[in-house]
């Protein structure tokens, strides 16, 4: 074989390799969705803690700073537990919905 | 003193030295593993070949010798140790993994054993209690940080075990997640190729370092693992490899970034143990999958079943297990993508002292 024909069934290989990922990609939208969906809260949470809760002024009291200080942690573990909590719930209704779905149709046929 | 190396010279070395190691170590390890009868069925090929097990050895030897290697040729003890703390604490986490290929230890004790994988970093305090997150910088978590310190380890090592299930997906995942993390770091701490002469833990030269040995090892590993493999990682190589996550992400400061690039490692794991109400052990579940007169994977139906990603896109319609890797390489390739966008608004937002 020359070189030319390997390397053309290179480029050939190479091509349908990556069609086949774009072949399989429409059947992980709602998948990806959710990927997609867990980033954005993450940045909407970071909004929240930079604009919201780091506002919160430090006392010139150290007790009171103290206080200050605990809460705003408490606060941003709160939402980024809450974040994960969705994300677990999101996740597992998802799958679930799925496996529905799926014996609905499997009691139709 | 010893000559100082560039480090150009150290990162090339950080990649092909475990590459070599794992390219030769593997096929010797394949040999004896047949002539041991230490073999594992593939039940997803019509064939039933037997495939070599415990893998992961190879690829824990492998970042064993190139950390040492890296030990000696780097000229500041300061790295010295953080490259020493994280072969350690890859080190428990492989040996946790093998441990259970070898006596199975229960769904309990494993994630269990695995949160003092974290014990050197701590005692070292080769770690910042101040996570970078976008727009907000540096905070400051000093107490929450050591107390969430072990989960960080553990997490990552669990979830790359629950992914390692079909010949080549835990390899090529792991190489696209940290392929994310060392553009996001570059694109986070900056500094490009040349910080080795500092200490410290955000430089950013060490992340390289760790990221390379882990790429050269897992990309050697996949040459043997792709479909149709030869040899399996075992618990040794996904939790060893998982571990390694995990102490990147403290000792390079990158948590976010590494949460972020393992969403569908993270999504499997909340699936699973969402699904069978906690931790059970993969022998002791129902099986989520079966094989089709066409050898292609279906699912079971079966509602003991845990709930899987793989359970999830062969929903619609049954798959071939190549399809199934590339179906797992599409998702981490988005949350990849995902990643590298927090470090690129984690750099905008001039958040990184």
């Amino acid at each position: 074989m020359s070189i030319i024909q390997s390397a053309s069934n290179f480029v050939k290989n190479i091509g349908s390799g990556i069609m086949s990922y774009f072949r399989l990609t429409p059947r992980l939208a709602k998948l990806i969705g959710l990927e997609i969906f867990v980033f954005g809260t993450f940045i909407a949470i970071c909004v929240v803690i930079s604009e919201g809760i780091m506002r919160i002024p430090d006392s010139p009291k150290p007790g009171l700073n103290f206080l200050f200080a605990s809460l705003k942690v408490g606060i941003s573990l709160l939402l980024i537990g809450l974040w994960l909590g969705v994300w677990y719930y999101l996740t597992k209704r998802l799958m679930k919905n799925d496996r529905q779905e799926n014996k609905e149709k499997e009691e139709n046929e | 003193m010893a000559p100082t190396i560039a480090p150009i010279v150290i990162y090339i070395l950080s990649f092909f030295t475990p590459f070599i190691i794992t390219l030769v170590g593997l096929p010797l390890h394949i040999r004896l593993m047949h002539k041991r009868g230490i073999i594992g069925v593939d039940i997803h090929k019509e064939e039933k070949p037997k495939v070599a097990e415990r893998g992961g050895i190879v690829i824990l030897i492998s970042i064993v010798l190139s950390s040492v290697l890296m030990i000696i040729l780097v000229n500041d003890p300061e790295l010295r140790l953080s490259i020493g703390i994280f072969c350690i604490t890859v080190t428990i986490a492989g040996l946790i993994g093998l441990a259970d290929d070898i006596f199975n230890l229960s769904a309990l004790l494993k994630p269990f054993l695995l949160l003092f994988a974290s014990i050197p970093i701590i005692a070292s305090k080769r770690y910042k209690s101040k996570p970078i997150l976008p727009f907000i910088g540096e905070t400051r978590l000093t107490i929450a940080y050591i107390v969430l310190l072990p989960f960080i380890i553990a997490v990552p090592a669990n979830s790359v075990n629950m992914l390692d299930v079909f010949n080549g997906s835990m390899a090529t995942t792991t190489i696209i997640v940290l392929i994310a993390i060392l553009f996001s770091n570059l694109i986070i701490f900056g500094n490009g190729l040349d910080p080795l002469n500092d200490a410290g833990l955000s430089d950013s030269g060490l992340t390289y370092i760790f990221i390379l040995i882990l790429v050269g090892t897992i990309l050697a590993f996949w040459i043997f693992n792709k479909y149709p493999a030869k040899v399996f990682g075992g618990d040794t190589g996904s939790l060893a490899i998982g571990g390694a996550l995990g102490a990147i992400a403290v000792m390079g400061r990158l948590e976010v970034v590494v949460i972020i690039a393992m969403i569908p490692f993270i999504m499997n794991a909340f699936g699973i143990i969402g699904s069978v109400k906690g931790l059970l052990e993969r022998r002791e579940m129902a099986r989520p999958t079966k094989m089709t007169k066409d050898w292609k994977i279906e699912s079971t139906r079966d509602r003991k079943a845990p709930i899987t990603l793989v359970g999830l896109v062969i929903q619609k319609e049954p798959l071939h297990e190549k399809d199934v890797v590339k179906t797992f390489n599409i998702l981490t390739i988005v949350s990849a993508i995902l990643a590298i966008v927090i470090a690129v608004l984690t750099n905008l937002s001039g958040v990184v002292s």
